[in-house]
């Protein structure tokens, strides 16, 4: 199971990894942006996005996946807390949403409930 | 925490009385400050005539908000890096203890085990899963300063807005903005709880999902 975890923040990016690490899931990869991760999407089987992020947003990158994968789990991890934003993401391809700050058990039960 | 408590650690201690004794030390150290800090309350009505606010200085350079907004943003962010290698470090050494710790005792069961020897190895192993589960939550603390960046770039944009408005307004082309900034646009205010709309954001995934 390849993860691909998309954040501008490294430490964001850092702490989703081992959080992830922890519950036991070891193939990572990760990428800055939109842009960055659509070049990294080889192999991957579940994406984990901000949405907030230079280049290409992470709504703009779910978007664009879309396109071409309708089946790929996306979950997106944000600070965009508002009913609006979520419906948003929802309805653009997004299986499932986290509020940062979130907690590692958070983290594993979306994974879990999105891995279904 | 200070030697006398590492060494009373290292004795053996028990780690629930340690982290009692600890906490109480925290306790201690913030009752103070807090109670000085009440005293500076002064509540009684001032008869003085309150002095005329003085004019701040003129910045040095144009744009120093919009600077020192930016080295914070940055900075925050090269701190917190230098932090969570420290932490990933611990966290490397608490691992490797862990492993120690299973090897020898595995290899002390094949021979004759000793009470003490038991003891040392439990306590080794309770120590590693407790120093990893603090290193956990010390990353996770992390978090905020995500949510801070985003929110500082909120303001770096709202006095960009403000700068380019002005400066419209003044005729002063000497804004430099092109670069985009990226925030959340709701974001949460206090920061550092965890999963304060986990219920929300699961009612409405709920909501959507029936509605399709």
């Amino acid at each position: 199971m390849k993860f691909l975890v998309v954040d501008d923040s490294s430490t964001m990016r850092r702490i989703i990894k081992n959080t992830l690490q922890r519950i036991g899931y070891t193939d990572l990869a990760e990428a800055e942006h939109g842009k960055d991760a659509l070049e990294k999407m080889d192999g991957i089987d579940i994406i984990l996005t901000d949405w907030n992020m230079p280049e290409m947003d992470g709504l703009e990158f779910v978007k664009t996946v879309r396109t071409t994968n309708k089946t790929i789990p996306i979950l997106m991890v944000t600070t965009n807390a508002a009913k609006d934003d979520i419906v948003d993401a929802l309805k653009n391809g997004v299986n499932n949403y986290i509020v940062k700050p979130f907690t590692p058990e958070t983290l594993k039960e979306k994974v879990e409930s999105v891995l279904k | 925490m200070d030697q006398s408590e590492i060494d009373a650690l290292l004795s053996g201690g028990n780690l629930e009385e340690e982290n009692k004794k600890q906490q109480d030390i925290v306790d201690s150290l913030i009752k103070p400050a807090e109670t000085e800090a009440s005293n500076e309350i002064d509540n009684t009505p001032s008869t003085e005539k309150p002095e005329k606010p003085e004019k701040p200085e003129k910045p040095k350079k144009k744009g120093a908000v919009m600077g020192q907004l930016s080295k914070v943003s940055q900075e925050a962010e090269e701190g917190t890096t230098l932090v969570m290698n420290y932490l990933e470090n611990m966290l490397n050494i608490a691992t490797k203890q862990k492993e120690y710790s299973a090897k020898l005792e595995t290899e002390l069961k094949e021979n004759t085990l000793i009470k003490s020897t038991e003891e040392i190895i439990a306590y080794f192993k309770d120590s590693s899963f407790l120093i990893e589960d603090l290193i956990f939550n010390a990353m996770d603390a992390f978090q905020f300063q995500d949510i801070n960046r985003q929110k500082l770039m909120k303001v770096m944009h709202t006095l960009t807005q403000l700068n380019t408005y002005l400066n419209d307004l003044l005729g002063d082309d000497s804004v430099d903005d092109d670069k985009p900034v990226n925030f959340g646009r709701n974001i949460e205010d206090k920061t550092l709880a965890t999963d304060l709309d986990k219920e929300n954001v699961d009612d409405i995934i709920a909501q959507f999902q029936n509605s399709n």
